[in-house]
């Protein structure tokens, strides 16, 4: 994490607005300052992609999911409360777009074809050690992958939060909208629900 | 049986247990073999779902953002004023000041002056010939119900009001337009009446009623007015059956005292 911001520091535009806080910087954005929300947005650019990327599957709908849910956080930056964290917020923008967009039915049709083209592209990441090894990783990934994209979006959400991006749990809260308690419940019961969908691949491979 | 140890197991696998109850569910997992496969599935389940943590490059950039909210047409909304939602009491508190303030200027009783040229003009139009009573009280319909109270000033007398009134009804020779008169609710102290010229002062009386205390000589052309005029006396208290105000007609203004 450190690492990360370090880059992040060094992509920055300006260097008096590097040291600045997400709060800060909401804050200039609201009066006017573009270039303060364009630092939030270069600062945040990859974490909100990776969880659109997540939810959605498809790198193109991944980049529309995080435009759009920047464009909204610059529509409401009067509605944003100082207290809360800049990253909670623009995550929650892009939970309700990603859920709104699993609920149109044609997007439904759409994911299934992208799941088998995305499967073929995973199939072709690999390791070139061995070929028998990379083959089951890529199975494996690939099954994971589909069984992911088949859970409710409630459950695919704090999967991707707590076990992929690896977000603590009161942040997960914060981002849903419930209690610490509550996150992790919902947590345990998408995890029992992913379970039950891999299960037959993953008594195959314990054979 | 079966929830809470798959509970327990996938807890154990994403490591969301303290050290003491790992320990303690790591000897559960080896005693039992159901467990010790729970727990495997779902080890198995946080790698696989670690793996996909890689993502492919995107190629979002500050340019497509900004040609986005261009494109919407945006602009940041001003930042509210945290201070602002004092102004709103603020504000209701100057307004309420301002009407206290106002209110009991507004109650205070109107003075009506009339001069005594102008108190033929009062009287309905009767002409030289006497109104009936229902002439009369038809044009004292037309008066407001609640006539504004009229008080008789002495022109340069400051004594108290009921000597003042005394002294007008004794005293007072001229109605003329360089001492006009106001009339104010008189009411009647049970004095019987005695002769005396009115003039217009013995008009519009809306305190009503009769006193016996001499009613001040009047000119001439007053005096004349009087004699030929109808006097409609208007009494304060309303009529019982129509809620008027009554009106009583006298022909003799020797009955009739005007004062305050």
């Amino acid at each position: 994490m450190v690492e990360s911001t370090v880059v992040r520091f060094g992509t920055s535009i300006t260097g008096r607005m590097d040291l600045e806080t997400d709060g800060a910087l909401v804050r200039r954005a609201r009066n006017g300052d573009y270039g303060a929300f364009e630092l939030l947005f270069e600062r945040h650019r990859l974490l909100v992609y990776r969880f659109a990327y997540q939810m959605t599957s498809s790198r193109d709908d991944a980049e529309d999911v995080v435009q759009e849910a920047f464009v909204r956080a610059y529509q409401n930056l009067h509605r944003y409360r100082d207290e809360a964290k800049f990253t909670t917020w623009i995550l929650r923008i892009v939970t309700n777009l990603c859920t709104d967009r699993a609920r149109s039915s044609q997007r439904r049709t759409a994911l299934e074809q992208q799941e088998a083209a995305g499967a073929l592209e995973w199939m072709t990441l690999g390791f070139p050690e061995d070929p028998v090894q990379n083959l089951e990783e890529d199975r494996r990934k690939v099954a994971l992958r589909r069984a992911l994209n088949a859970l409710p979006q409630h459950h695919k959400s704090v999967i991707v939060l707590r076990d992929v991006e690896e977000r603590d749990y009161p942040e997960i809260a914060a981002i849903l909208g419930c209690t610490v308690g509550g996150a992790k419940l919902r947590v345990l019961r998408a995890r029992r629900a992913l379970r039950d969908r891999i299960a037959p691949l993953l008594g195959e491979e314990s054979k | 049986m079966k929830g809470k140890l798959e509970t327990n197991m996938a807890k154990l696998a994403f490591g969301d247990v303290d050290p003491q109850e790992a320990l303690r569910l790591h000897g559960e997992a080896q005693s039992n073999p159901k467990a010790a496969q729970l727990l495997a599935e779902y080890e198995a389940m946080r790698k696989g779902l670690q793996a996909l943590a890689d993502v492919p490059d995107d190629q979002l950039s500050s340019d497509r953002l900004r040609e986005a909210i261009l494109r919407e047409g945006l602009s940041p909304q001003p930042a509210r004023n945290s201070g602002g939602w004092i102004w709103a009491p603020v504000a209701a508190a100057c307004l309420g000041f301002v009407f206290l303030t106002l209110k009991p200027m507004q109650k205070a009783v109107p003075e009506v002056r009339i001069a005594k040229s102008d108190i033929p003009s009062l009287l309905p139009e009767a002409g030289p010939s006497l109104l009936t009573p229902t002439q009369s009280l038809a044009a004292m319909n037309t008066l407001p119900k609640k006539a504004a109270p009229v008080q008789a000033i002495a022109a340069s007398n400051e004594r108290p009001r009921h000597r003042i009134r005394r002294a007008n009804l004794v005293e007072h020779k001229s109605t003329g337009d360089e001492n006009p008169v106001l009339f104010d609710d008189y009411k009647p102290t049970g004095i019987r009446p005695q002769a005396a010229s009115l003039g217009a002062s013995s008009v519009a009386h809306p305190g009503g009623g009769m006193n016996s205390a001499p009613s001040p000589e009047t000119d001439a052309a007053p005096a004349t007015l009087v004699a030929n005029a109808p006097i409609v006396m208007i009494d304060q208290e309303p009529d019982k059956a129509t809620g008027a105000q009554r009106a009583v007609e006298v022909e003799n203004s020797t009955n009739v005292v005007i004062g305050g």
